[in-house]
C-alpha cells in the first residue's frame, strides 16, 4: 500500500521560487523567443552578406561557383548520356580517339605497335607519345613504339598495329576501310 | 559485393572506435570508422603483398573480417557501453531554431553535391593519376598483386617520374573499385572527402559550438584549390584529411591527456604515411611535443615511443619496399652534395609567400590565419593553443625545406607545373583545415561564439575544455 504523504507547508524559499517562476517564466520565454528571432534575423543578414561578398569579391571563391561549378553543371545537363570515349576526347583532345580505338578493337592480351613519334607529332597527337599516359587508357594492352623497335623486346611479339594513312598497312593482311586514315589492324602472321 | 566490402571496411574502422569512443561525440563515432577502415584496408593489402598473398576481393574481405574481429574482439566488453553512449548522445540532442546554421549547412551540401556530380561525371584525366597511382591501381586490380608488371617495370616507373613512388593508399583503394568492376574509382575519393568534412565539423563543434563548426567547415570546403580536388583522384586531398586530423587529435591529447585521442592521432598519422611520404614532416611536428610531455611526466617514455613507432614503421616500410622490391631509391630528385645557396633559399620562400597570398588558390585561409594570430596576441602570450601552432610551424618549415633540396632548380621554380607550382601548392592542403581550425577554436573567436551559444541558446559547455596549456 502506498504511503499517504502529509502535505508539508512550503518554506519561505520555495514560496519565493514558485512566485518567481510563476511570474518570470512568460517573460523569460518571451525574451528567449525575441533573442532567437533577433539572432536569426541579424545573423542571417550578416551571413548572407558575408557569403555573398566572398563569392563576388574573392577571386578563388568566385571561380568555383560562377565558373567551375556553373560550367560543369551546364555541361552535364546538356550531355547526360555522354560516353566515356566522348568524355576522354572532350577533356584530352581528339587524339584520345586512337587510344579508345585500340582499347575497343583489340583483345586484352594484345601488343600494339604505335607509329613513330614524328608521325604522331605531325598529326598533333602529342600526349599519346608518352607511353605511361597511353598505357593507362589501353591497359592491359601493351604498346610498343616503332622508334623503339631495335631495343624493345616486345616489338617482335606484337599482335596489332596502329596504322596512319599508308604507314603500316604493308604489315597487315586485314581488310580495312580506306576512308578512315586511322586503323588498328592485326599483324601478318 | 560492393555493399559487403564497404560494411567490412567500416567495421574494421569501427573496431578501433570501440576502444576510443569515450571522449568522442556522436558524429566522430559515425565518421571515423570509414577513414580508419580505409587506412586499415590499405595497410592490410600492403601486408598481404609483402607475404605474396593475392589481392583478391575474397582475400581482402577475409582479412578485414579477421582485422575487425581481432581488434573489436579485444574490446568486446565495451560494446554495450559503446552503443549506450550513442543512444545517450542521440537522446540528449536538442533541436534548436538556428536558421543560420541550417543555411550554412544547406549551402555547403549544395556545393558538395555539385562538385561530387562533377567528379562522378568526368573520368580520371589528371596526369599524376593517369601516369601514376591510378595506373598502378589498374595493375593491382588486374594482376592481384602490388609487385605487378607496372611496378616491376623499372623503365615505366622512371618514365612516370615520382608518381609511382607514392605510398600505395590511393592505388589500393582505387584498385578495390576496379576489382569490383567500376569504370572509375572516384566515388571513394568523394566519400572520403565528405566523411572528412563531417569529422572536421564534429571536432570544431566540440570546442566552439555548432555555428562556428558549420562556418569553419564551409570555409574549409570552399577553399578553391582544395574544393576542385574533391572531383579529382589525387593523393593531396586524402593526405590533407589524414594529416590534419592526426594533428587535431594530438592537440586534443596534449590538452586533455586522454589516451583515446593519442590512439586516433597515431592511426591517422600512420594513415597519412600510407598516402604520401612527405607527411613525415607531421611526425617531426608531433615528436617535440611528445618529448615535452615525457619531460613534464605527462606521458610515459614507452607510450611516447609507441606513438611514434607506428607512423615511422609505415613510412620506412614503403621506402624500403621501393628500394629493395622495386630497386629504385626515391631520393634521386635531391641534391647529391650539400652546399648553401642563399639565392635559392630566398627565391624559395618568396615563391612560397606568393603562393599562400594567392586568393585564387586558398581563398581567405592564410589571410584569416595571420589576422587571427594578431587578434589573439593577448591569448597567445598566455599560451593559448601554442602546442597547435608549434605543430603547424614545425611541419610547415621542414615541408618547405624539402623543396630547397630538390636538384633541378629550373623545374623547381617553373610556372604552371613545376615542383612548387604543383606539388608544393597541393601539399599545403594539409594546413588549410589546421589554419581554419585555429581561426575558429582559438580563444578570441571562441569568446564570440560562446557568447552566441550562451545568450541565444543557453548552451554553456563549450569553453569548459579550453584551458591554457
Amino acid at each position: 500500500m502506498a504511503k499517504k504523504l502529509k502535505p508539508t507547508p512550503p518554506s519561505k524559499n520555495t514560496e519565493k521560487s514558485v512566485e518567481k517562476s510563476v511570474h518570470a517564466s512568460p517573460v523569460k520565454k518571451d525574451n528567449k523567443i525575441l533573442k532567437l528571432v533577433a539572432y536569426n534575423a541579424l545573423g542571417g543578414i550578416l551571413m548572407v552578406f558575408f557569403i555573398y561578398t566572398i563569392f563576388h569579391q574573392v577571386p578563388g571563391y568566385k571561380w568555383i561557383y560562377f565558373d567551375m561549378l556553373k560550367n560543369n553543371m551546364s555541361a552535364i545537363a546538356k550531355n547526360p548520356d555522354m560516353t566515356l570515349e566522348q568524355k576522354h576526347m572532350q577533356k584530352l583532345g581528339g587524339e584520345m580517339e586512337l587510344l579508345d580505338k585500340i582499347k575497343n578493337e583489340t583483345p586484352k592480351d594484345a601488343i600494339i605497335i604505335m607509329p613513330p613519334t614524328q608521325m604522331l607529332t605531325d598529326i598533333k597527337a602529342t600526349r599519346i607519345q608518352n607511353f605511361s599516359f597511353s598505357y593507362y587508357f589501353t591497359f592491359p594492352r601493351m604498346l610498343v613504339y616503332d622508334d623503339n623497335k631495335e631495343k624493345d623486346s616486345l616489338y617482335k611479339k606484337a599482335t596489332h598495329i596502329l596504322t596512319i594513312g599508308q604507314w603500316g598497312i604493308d604489315r597487315t593482311d586485314a581488310t580495312f576501310d580506306s576512308k578512315n586514315p586511322f586503323r588498328v589492324l592485326a599483324l601478318k602472321k | 559485393m560492393t555493399a559487403l566490402l564497404i560494411v567490412l571496411i567500416y567495421l574494421a574502422g569501427l573496431s578501433i572506435v570501440l576502444h576510443t569512443y569515450k571522449p568522442l561525440s556522436f558524429l566522430e563515432k559515425l565518421s571515423i570508422p570509414l577513414l580508419l577502415g580505409c587506412f586499415l584496408t590499405s595497410l592490410l593489402m600492403f601486408l598481404m603483398s609483402l607475404v605474396h598473398l593475392p589481392l583478391t576481393l575474397v582475400n581482402i574481405m577475409l582479412g578485414l573480417v579477421i582485422t575487425a574481429a581481432g581488434i573489436g574482439g579485444i574490446g568486446y566488453k565495451n560494446l554495450s557501453a559503446f552503443f549506450q553512449s550513442i543512444t545517450d548522445q542521440i537522446k540528449s540532442t536538442k533541436i534548436r531554431i538556428d536558421f543560420i546554421w541550417l543555411g550554412i549547412v544547406a549551402f555547403g551540401l549544395l556545393l558538395f553535391y555539385q562538385i561530387a556530380l562533377k567528379g562522378m561525371f568526368w573520368p580520371i584525366t589528371e596526369m599524376d593519376a593517369v601516369a601514376g597511382y591510378d595506373l598502378l591501381a589498374k595493375g593491382i586490380a588486374d594482376e592481384k598483386m602490388l609487385s605487378n608488371s607496372i611496378l616491376m617495370n623499372k623503365e615505366l616507373v622512371l618514365s612516370c617520374g615520382p608518381r609511382l613512388f607514392y605510398p600505395p593508399f590511393l592505388s589500393f583503394i582505387n584498385a578495390l573499385s576496379y576489382s569490383l568492376g567500376y569504370e572509375t574509382p572516384k566515388l571513394i575519393n568523394i566519400v572520403l572527402a565528405g566523411d572528412f568534412l563531417i569529422l572536421f565539423y564534429a571536432l570544431v563543434r566540440r570546442l566552439s559550438g555548432p555555428l562556428a563548426a558549420a562556418l569553419c567547415t564551409l570555409l574549409v570546403l570552399i577553399t578553391p584549390e582544395m574544393f576542385a580536388h574533391i572531383a579529382f583522384s589525387l593523393t593531396n586531398y586524402p593526405s590533407a584529411i589524414f594529416s590534419s586530423i592526426a594533428v587535431i587529435y594530438f592537440y586534443l591529447f596534449f590538452k586533455e591527456k586522454d589516451s583515446a585521442h593519442a590512439i586516433l592521432s597515431c592511426l591517422f598519422l600512420s594513415g597519412s604515411m600510407m598516402v604520401r611520404s612527405d607527411n613525415v614532416v607531421f611526425i617531426m611536428a608531433i615528436a617535440p611535443l611528445i618529448a615535452f610531455m615525457i619531460y613534464k611526466k605527462n606521458l610515459r617514455l614507452a607510450y611516447g615511443l609507441a606513438f611514434l613507432s607506428m607512423p615511422v614503421v609505415v613510412f620506412l616500410a614503403w621506402n624500403l619496399y621501393t628500394k629493395y622490391a622495386i630497386g629504385i631509391e626515391q631520393n634521386s630528385f635531391f641534391v647529391k652534395e650539400y652546399t648553401w645557396n642563399g639565392d635559392k633559399f630566398e627565391k624559395l620562400w618568396s615563391y612560397v609567400f606568393s603562393l599562400i597570398k594567392n586568393k585564387s588558390l586558398y581563398g581567405l585561409s592564410f589571410y584569416a590565419f595571420f589576422t587571427f594570430l594578431i587578434i589573439n596576441i593577448y591569448f597567445l602570450i598566455k599560451k593559448d593553443m601554442w602546442s597547435f601552432l608549434t605543430m603547424i610551424l614545425v611541419a610547415w618549415i621542414p615541408y618547405t625545406m624539402i623543396y630547397y633540396f630538390i636538384e633541378d632548380e629550373a623545374y623547381l621554380f617553373a610556372q604552371g607545373g613545376g615542383w612548387l607550382a604543383s606539388g608544393y601548392k597541393r601539399g599545403l592542403f594539409s594546413y588549410i583545415p589546421l589554419v581554419w581550425f585555429y581561426v575558429f577554436v582559438s580563444r578570441g573567436p571562441s569568446i564570440i561564439f560562446q557568447f552566441i551559444e550562451e545568450k541565444v541558446f543557453g548552451r554553456k559547455t563549450i569553453l569548459v575544455e579550453q584551458t591554457n596549456e
